[in-house]
């Protein structure tokens, strides 16, 4: 530094060449950190943009669903039995509501006159006036629950719209509507909802649906992993629980679509993908890190059914207050035209949340309407199982129809005496008279005669003891008693596993260990009227696409072949025909003029296990039928639980349904003077059959004749 | 003796520094147009109330700055105690009768502007630094005992002023432009050491026992902004994915969605380099950092050119203000240093960092106009 310099330096003056060394240091730090910036922005911005760009689109683009519309189940000639339609919600916005609530005495409840200018209304306004002016405009409408609706709401998510009232009806969709100015913030929503024009007609069938819960969903991510399927379901939807729709809920629920909307930070709404229109400028604006498309939703299949609306309708309306069920199929191809059950319940309850103590009502009925008694009940077939007895004594070549039984009215079987139902005794009889007047002697001696075991191997035949396959609502195998069955359900109990001949005498006329539901039963009738083809009972006649292509068709599947000659099936049919249409069958009441039919009482002691002395309630009704008994068309089970006697509880109603089901031919038949179902050869024997039989004994003095058999 | 006599002799060479004033206008011009997209709503075109008012701020500042840079460098010499004086005065009055807000007393409400003398602090402290040290040339340089006393002058006042505010950010804000300054001048490199060092040793003692909660927070965050991504991390994990997903060339002008759609708070005031950085991409980086560097260089080559120590000094200041400012900012905005209330020069919204920063530009244009020939 040279002196001058320094003397100019102390008078704060000159250049300041004592200060540049510190100058170029500076310079180099600056230079420095200026690198260490940019190569921090190049990590971000270029090494790993590509992440950020993603998650940057992650918090800004979220998926929403276009839910699809289930698809619609039709009856076999296509009536609605359950729909979608529109259901209109009264929905707020929180994030259009004012946080602070206004003092009560401030809360304004009245709805003003027609506004005298625009500006008298307010463009938001907190919850509690809200509720206080909706209250008067819904039904029922309390506007504390309004208010914690809202808040409930709000807890789960600021800024998602909360639902104040499903499914407004027409009057409070008016009402709220025409009051829209002094609702700042409501919104009316439409969306799908199920819908069960029939009411509970179809409850058992159709089934119900529930809103899916977390461990459903958890299972079903695991189980649709990787398929398409994947995410089809989200919480809160509903999901089918019960009856066909939870059997087919894979035909039935659609796809549902997808869009994408762009949220901000607070998760509202700016602007949603419109599936490449035109003139969607916004996301056109966007769209170069918009490569999601939208996804179209796609609606859900239609069922069309086998089962008959008229006929299930005028079931129900039989079986009235009584509990019981009614299955009606075709003989021939196992196609299912009644699957009734009472009492109904209402399938609409269960798809929103239902309240407790309509729950607790429902499921402490005594008279269990929640379960399917057609499918899952099992009752002790009572005398319906003597045609499987029958069938065991002729196809195993024991007995032929001719074998005769003198009834003195009991049978001693070891120490025990076995009562017939007629303590009088039947007298003598063959097959056709036993079936006509269900002498429970006679089948207690062919049951003995033939063996438990060819009885159980006759009945498997005819489908007992296994479920039919009709493939919803976890149907009941019921029971099949075997000497095998037995040993393996006493195992370890040596002296209760022995099979005895009581367990026999009660197996046989469908009591003791013997168990059926009523499709069973309905099937095995209609074995026996097809001459020994079971069919697997069907349900679902087409499955129709959303494009109205059938995807699929239920083609009639034959599960098994009764190994019975003709002639025997005949005879069991002969008697089954005496029931209904000979004087002293116990269902004689039922003889249709225009039309044959054949058909088979029973009555089912209830015996409550586990009280002190077996406590014995009212018996349980069963017919089985089928017409016309000559080329049966149709066959038929009725229980009517505690209803006492087949001939008179069940009976009729078989007989009601055939008559609806043969209207028009019975008609004609009555005009022509003539009748549906019996067979030329056969009219003769039926005209002398109704004269009196002298060995019809007591039975064919009318009014001793008792109502029912066992 | 003839080189002074011609220096005193020459007529002040008056020559009106362009390039100065270009990349400053730039850097004025690039902060309007970020703050446009930045203060904006997606959903609305009209231009936002931020920005007119930014704008007006920054057409107050640029005459301010020209006004200034008019000035001769020996006026503000002569007023540098008196304007230390003033701000020392308004520091005062802020504590006695500013609004409290947020819990610190910052501002004096003046008619319709609301002034932050704190921001005024720092060039009162540039001022009289300049013109104490202009006047005290050490050959050996500065060391703590010779330092003692500018910095109980000038530092002390200001700093505990604006400390009991509170604001500890400007604090040590201030306490850095005097190291800068001291560095200029000649603060020697073992007092440097020394002092670093005995930084780096009590730094964890001050985390410890003088930081409060939020603050030490904030020092977490920079380690480990995942720990808390909803909470004391959103602000940084946020920012990051704004800056990264610009990628190279940007989203383009208003289509950051990051910024637009309000995940980034403060995204108008300390982290528009953030919505800058994810719309411009890392090219449109690379120039603002290169303006602002450049600036800064300018600076530098504006003492190095100085007529006399007084000009040299404050040019260096001036330099200090805008790298501190620079720096602490988008280190904080990048994630490599904790997230602190600095706003960036030229580009944050507000009124008295826009005049303060203009004004400091100013008087580096009075020091460039009078330049060594």
């Amino acid at each position: 530094m040279r002196i001058e310099d320094i003397a100019l330096s102390l008078r704060g003056d000159g250049r300041p060449r004592d200060l540049r060394s510190r100058l170029a240091a500076t310079a180099v730090v600056l230079m420095l950190v200026f690198a260490a910036l940019l190569a921090r922005l190049w990590i971000l911005q270029v090494v790993d943009g590509e992440t950020y760009a993603e998650l940057a689109l992650q918090n800004h683009l979220k998926q929403r669903e276009i839910p699809a519309p289930r698809g619609a189940i039709y009856d076999a000639h296509g009536q609605r039995i359950a729909e979608v339609r529109a259901s209109f919600d009264l929905m707020v916005a929180p994030d259009d509501v004012d946080r602070a609530a206004q003092a009560p005495e401030q809360v304004a409840g009245a709805l003003g006159g027609p506004p005298e200018t625009p500006w008298e209304l307010e463009p938001r306004t907190d919850i509690a006036t809200l509720a206080a002016r909706l209250a008067p405009l819904l039904d029922g409408g309390d506007p504390d629950a309004l208010v914690s609706a809202f808040e409930e709401s709000r807890k789960a998510s600021r800024w998602r719209p909360a639902l104040l009232r499903a499914d407004l009806t027409g009057a409070e969709l008016e009402r709220v509507l025409a009051n829209r100015p002094w609702l700042p913030g409501v919104a009316v929503v439409s969306r799908h909802r199920r819908s069960y024009p029939q009411g509970g007609l179809f409850a058992h069938l159709i089934g119900y649906m529930r809103e899916v819960r977390g461990e459903d969903l958890e299972r079903l991510q695991r189980r649709d992993e990787g398929t398409d399927r994947a995410g089809w379901y989200s919480p809160g939807d509903l999901i089918g629980k019960f009856g066909l729709e939870a059997a087919h809920e894979r035909w039935l629920r659609g796809r549902n679509g997808a869009y994408w909307v762009q949220v901000d930070a607070l998760g509202r709404e700016l602007g949603r993908s419109a599936g490449g229109l035109p003139g969607d400028d916004y996301f056109e604006s966007i769209a170069h890190f918009l490569d999601r498309d939208v996804v179209p939703e796609v609606a859900g299949h239609d069922l069309h059914l086998t089962v008959r609306q008229d006929l299930q309708a005028r079931a129900v309306e039989l079986l009235g207050d009584q509990s019981g069920a009614v299955v009606m199929m075709e003989a021939q191809t196992g196609r299912v035209l009644v699957l009734a059950n009472a009492p109904v319940f209402d399938p609409e309850l269960f798809s929103r949340p239902i309240d407790t103590a309509t729950w607790a009502a429902l499921r402490d009925d005594p008279a269990h309407p929640m379960v399917d008694k057609a499918l899952q009940g099992v009752y002790p077939p009572g005398s319906t199982w003597k045609m499987l007895v029958a069938a065991a004594a002729l196809g195993s070549g024991t007995w032929n129809e001719e074998t005769r039984v003198s009834c003195p009215g009991y049978l001693k079987v070891g120490r025990r005496r076995f009562h017939c139902w007629n303590r009088r005794g039947h007298g003598s009889v063959r097959l056709k008279e036993a079936l006509k007047g269900s002498c429970d002697v006679y089948f207690y001696k062919a049951g003995l005669a033939a063996g438990i075991d060819t009885v159980a191997e006759y009945a498997a035949m005819f489908g007992m003891g296994e479920p039919t396959g009709v493939g919803i609502n976890g149907e009941g195998g019921a029971l099949n008693p075997s000497t095998a069955w037995k040993a393996r359900r006493y195992k370890g109990n040596p002296r209760q596993a022995v099979w005895t001949a009581g367990d026999t005498a009660s197996a046989v006329i469908g009591q003791g260990y013997t168990l059926a539901t009523p499709i069973q039963l309905a099937r095995m009738t209609a074995v026996l009227a097809n001459g020994g083809t079971l069919h697997r009972p069907l349900l679902v006649d087409r499955v129709v696409g959303p494009d109205g292509q059938v995807v699929m068709r239920g083609e009639p599947q034959i599960m098994g072949e009764v190994d019975l000659s003709p002639q025997h099936f005949q005879a069991i049919r002969e008697g089954m025909f005496a029931v209904v249409d000979e004087v002293g069958g116990t269902a004689r009441r039922q003889r249709l003029k225009e039309l044959a039919f054949a058909g088979k009482t029973g009555t089912a002691q209830v015996v409550r296990l586990g009280a002190s002395n077996a406590q014995r309630h009212k018996d349980h009704a069963w017919f089985v039928a089928f017409a016309p008994y000559d080329n049966p068309e149709v066959a038929v089970s009725v229980l009517v639980e505690n209803g006492e006697h087949g001939s008179t509880a069940a009976a009729p109603i078989a007989r009601e349904l055939f008559e609806l089901y043969f209207k028009d031919r019975i008609e004609e038949a009555r005009a022509a003077g003539t009748r549906i179902g019996v067979p030329p050869a056969a009219s003769a024997r039926s005209a002398l059959a109704e004269a009196p039989s002298p060995t019809a004994g007591l039975d064919a003095v009318p009014g001793l004749l008792p109502e029912e058999l066992r | 003796m003839s080189a002074p006599t011609q220096v005193i002799r020459s007529a002040p060479a008056r020559r009106f520094d362009w390039v100065l004033l270009l990349v400053t206008l730039a850097l004025c011009g690039l902060g309007l147009v970020t703050l446009y997209s930045a203060a904006g709503s997606p959903l609305q075109d009209a231009a936002p109330r931020a920005f007119r008012m930014q704008a007006i701020y920054m057409g107050v500042g640029l005459v301010g700055m020209l006004a200034l840079g008019f000035v001769e460098p020996r006026v503000f010499e002569q007023a540098a105690y008196v304007v230390f004086g003033v701000v020392v005065v308004l520091l005062v009055l802020v504590l006695l009768v500013g609004p409290v807000r947020g819990g610190s007393q910052r501002w004096l409400p003046i008619g319709p502007v609301n002034l932050q003398p704190s921001e005024l602090a720092k060039i009162a402290l540039v001022l009289a630094c300049a013109r104490f040290f202009s006047q005290r040339p050490r050959e050996d340089g500065w060391g703590i005992k010779e330092l003692a006393v500018p910095a109980v002058l000038f530092l002390g006042p200001l700093a505990a002023l604006v400390f009991v505010e509170p604001d500890l950010g400007t604090t040590l804000f201030l306490c850095f432009i005097f190291a800068g300054i001291s560095f200029a001048v000649g603060l020697r490199w073992r007092t440097l050491a020394v002092v670093a060092l005995l930084a780096a040793l009590t730094a964890p003692l001050a985390y410890r026992f003088v930081l409060d909660d939020y603050q030490r927070d904030r020092i977490d965050v920079l380690f480990a902004p995942q720990a808390d991504p909803k909470g004391h991390g959103y602000q940084a994990i946020q920012g990051r994915y704004a800056i990264g997903s610009g990628e190279v060339l940007g989203k383009g002008w208003r289509q950051g969605t990051q910024g637009r759609l309000r995940f980034l708070p403060e995204q108008h005031t300390d982290f528009i380099f953030s919505v800058y950085a994810e719309e411009q991409g890392f090219l449109g980086c690379l120039g603002a950092l290169t303006l602002y560097f450049g600036q800064m260089l300018l600076g530098l080559w504006i003492a190095w050119n100085a007529r006399d120590r007084f000009g040299s000094i404050l040019a260096s200041g001036v330099v200090s203000i805008l790298f501190c400012h620079v720096c602490i900012n988008l280190g904080g905005v990048l994630g490599l240093l904790p997230i602190t209330g600095v706003t960036l020069p030229f580009m944050s919204y507000g009124g008295s960092s826009v005049l303060t920063m203009l004004f400091a530009v100013g008087m580096l244009m009075s020091v460039s106009m009078r330049r060594s020939p």
